[in-house]
């Protein structure tokens, strides 16, 4: 059985860290880390919850990321307010007190969610900056899953940050955009 | 002007911690049944807003069939009703998964204004209403209160 307790412990320090001025990144990856569990589960509800979140608090991470080269005070004074509601939301402190009433994760099903996930992830092909961007999200979900599952996945790990570095020069062009 | 679904949530099993009371094995059967003959009418929801109480959430979770949209979870759904619910429901073809007595309280103050009538609007477990019209005291019709076993 695998119990979301821990992982649900770290992402409320998080949150916390990130309310006390701390880097958003923490509780995005600790809000990813839970809907990963969730899908394993095969439950979908508080799913959209947690990607509410992500998408929240994205603009501020992306700020955050840029911060040596970008400075745009409004846009960094928004993208802060827009973070903090959601940080501080009653659909938050739902989601902490859904995800504790929910029952372990059972490793059998886990495994065999991850085997589909495995599947279609070596039928990806990258022909846009968004199949890259895909790419990486399947990739990371997959490396999530190696975790909860307490397998090893150093290598989806460093794929990942590949990914990421191209991912994140696309969300730097966008800022520049902007 | 909207249209609301507050829906309460199916049989559930008894338990020591009432957060975490799943639905029952018949509970789940009969609810599915219910959104079969919800989806064969036509009823189709944008949004589910949903209490976090498992077994809201398992009933929920059996409406995905009929949603488009996005889940979301409210811990409002566990309180007497407030303007701050009310803020919420602001969303055309939304369902609402909640409990008793708050739900009847919630209907209760759309339709007449006043929590104090929800004793008129009993809801059993399963049980589906309709509402019409300004998500604000007073300001919706009742277009259907379907008992359960009229669904199923």
């Amino acid at each position: 059985m695998i119990r979301v307790a821990p992982a649900l412990e770290r992402f409320e320090a998080a949150r916390a860290g990130a309310l006390s001025g701390q880097s958003v990144r923490e509780v995005r990856a600790a809000a990813r880390r839970l809907r990963v569990w969730l899908q394993l589960s095969g439950i979908t509800a508080l799913v959209d919850d947690l990607r509410w979140l992500c998408r929240e608090t994205s603009r501020l991470r992306d700020l955050e990321l840029f911060a040596g080269v970008l400075t745009n005070s409004a846009a960094l004074a928004e993208a802060e307010r827009r973070a903090f509601a959601a940080l501080n939301s009653r659909r938050l402190d739902g989601v902490i007190v859904a995800l504790r009433a929910l029952p372990p994760l059972r490793r059998s099903r886990a495994r065999t969610r991850l085997q589909g996930w495995e599947k279609s992830l070596r039928s990806n092909t990258l022909k846009t900056d968004d199949d890259v961007h895909a790419l990486r999200k399947h990739v990371r979900r997959v490396r999530y899953a190696y975790e909860w599952l307490g397998e090893d996945s150093k290598e989806l790990r460093r794929v990942q940050n590949v990914l990421g570095a191209l991912c994140d020069l696309a969300a730097l062009s966008r800022l520049l955009t902007s | 002007m909207v249209s609301v679904t507050l829906i309460r949530h199916a049989i559930a099993e008894d338990g020591a911690d009432d957060a975490a009371r799943p639905l029952s094995k018949e509970g789940r059967r009969r609810f599915r049944a219910s959104v079969e003959t919800l989806e064969r009418i036509g009823v189709r929801f944008t949004k589910v807003l949903h209490s976090p109480k498992r077994r809201a959430l398992e009933t929920a979770e059996l409406l995905r069939s009929i949603c488009d949209g996005d889940f979301e979870v409210t811990p409002l759904l566990t309180q007497k009703p407030s303007e701050e619910l009310l803020a919420l429901l602001d969303v055309h073809e939304l369902a609402v998964v909640g409990h008793e007595p708050h739900l009847s309280s919630l209907l209760a103050w759309l339709v007449t204004g006043k929590t104090a009538l929800a004793g008129n609007f009993e809801l059993k477990k399963g049980a589906v209403a309709r509402l019409e019209g300004d998500p604000e005291p007073g300001g919706m019709q009742l277009r259907a209160l379907w008992a359960p076993r009229v669904l199923r």
